[in-house]
């Protein structure tokens, strides 16, 4: 009886062991792993395209740009038969506010948004791949500024102002920024004496700066430059605070 | 008296014997592998491709190609690959012309099995530049 207790246990472990062992072969699959590497290095391709496209189109190239990458990357794409026949179709996006799948909105009310979108349909088939896959890449930079000033004598106001930024509404570290205050025309803070900055180090940027200025508001702007190079402004309008 | 103390010496085998079983399965099952070695499993094309692909998702690959800093790329490539793995790699344009103008390889290709993998880049800069990196692999 004993005997044939250990004998079930003895089984009951091996199996498991063995059913354990085959499990991790499966997952180990050197075919799937391959094909789905493939596929997931076009769709990185495919949003670096969109990041190049707007790139070029926030330092000022024409909106069609995208759609000129988008036609060279399919082409590219197509022209390669390492799982058999690779269709790839991308589409700009060109519902509102999209227009040739590239939004820019640098307002005055303290937001700035450069973004640009596209779909992508990627069709493998042949060399015992079927791969039908869709994904949408939409890369948004935003610049978001807030603030205020204090008198510090007649005229005389300490303005404070914060810039956030933004990667696809992710907190994200800036390339550069630089910021400017109107009075009369844009002015560079920075060569005040009373100008000091502050990197939080989370996408997060507080100046400081002190001048005669006269009215209620002071305007102020932020042109900043993520770290993929995209470019992005804004312009608000600072209140007593 | 005797019956009874038969009895206890058949039980007291019967518990070596079941003792004795379940001590060689225990035994004989640590010697199984809980998971294969993916490394092992992997044909040499996925090796390939899995690194140019990590080296690709923060963007270094594209950086690297773009301002042709060959050594570089060479460095990166020696630390994704597993270092009994020989690589070369060939970085052609748009067009399909050889782009990179010295071997980027860690001493040429040597092994019984030799693989090769392609893999489209798209770097991330104005101009958006599309290469196809042809990676060689021996082991």
């Amino acid at each position: 009886m004993l005997v044939l207790a250990a004998l079930t246990i003895s089984l009951a472990i091996l199996s498991t062991q063995a059913y354990v062992y085959q499990l991790s072969r499966t997952e180990a699959s050197a075919g799937w792993s391959a094909l789905s590497d493939y596929v997931l290095s076009i769709e990185q391709g495919s949003r670096h395209v969109v990041v190049a496209s707007l790139i070029n189109v926030s330092r000022g190239g024409a909106s069609s740009n995208l759609g000129d990458n988008l036609d060279r990357w399919e082409s590219f794409v197509s022209g390669d038969y390492s799982y058999g026949r690779c269709d790839l179709n991308a589409t700009a996006i060109s519902q509102a506010p999209y227009s040739d799948g590239v939004w820019l909105d640098w307002g005055t009310e303290g937001k700035g948004v450069s973004s640009a979108c596209a779909d992508f349909t990627l069709n493998l088939s042949g060399r015992g791949a079927d791969v039908d896959w869709s994904f949408t890449e939409n890369m948004t930079t935003t610049v978001l500024i807030s603030g205020s000033w204090v008198i510090v004598e007649t005229n005389l106001k300490k303005v404070t102002m914060v810039v956030n930024l933004l990667n696809e509404a992710e907190p994200a570290l800036a390339g550069t920024i630089t910021i400017a205050y109107r009075k009369e025309y844009w002015r560079d803070p920075t060569q005040l004496e009373s100008y000091s900055w502050q990197d939080f180090g989370n996408g997060t940027y507080r100046y400081s700066f002190t001048d005669t200025l006269p009215g209620a508001q002071v305007q102020v702007r932020a042109q900043a430059y993520d770290r993929r190079d995209i470019f992005v402004q804004a312009e608000a309008s600072l209140s007593e605070g | 008296m005797m019956i009874r103390s038969r009895r206890g010496a058949v039980h007291t085998l019967e518990a070596f014997l079941a003792a004795v079983i379940v001590f060689t399965t225990l035994l004989h099952s640590t010697s199984i592998p809980r998971e294969r070695d993916r490394a092992e499993e992997m044909p040499l094309e996925a090796i390939g491709m899995e690194a140019l692909l990590r080296l690709d998702g923060n963007g270094t690959l594209g950086r690297l190609v773009e301002a042709r800093s060959w050594g570089l790329l060479e460095r990166c490539l020696r630390a994704a690959l597993p270092i009994d793995v020989s690589f070369n790699l060939t970085v052609l344009d748009e067009e399909g012309a050889s782009v990179n103008d010295q071997t980027i390889s860690n001493g040429g290709l040597v092994g019984r099995t030799i693989a090769s993998t392609e893999y489209l880049l798209a770097v991330e800069s104005s101009s958006c530049p599309l290469y196809r990196l042809r990676l060689q692999l021996g082991v």
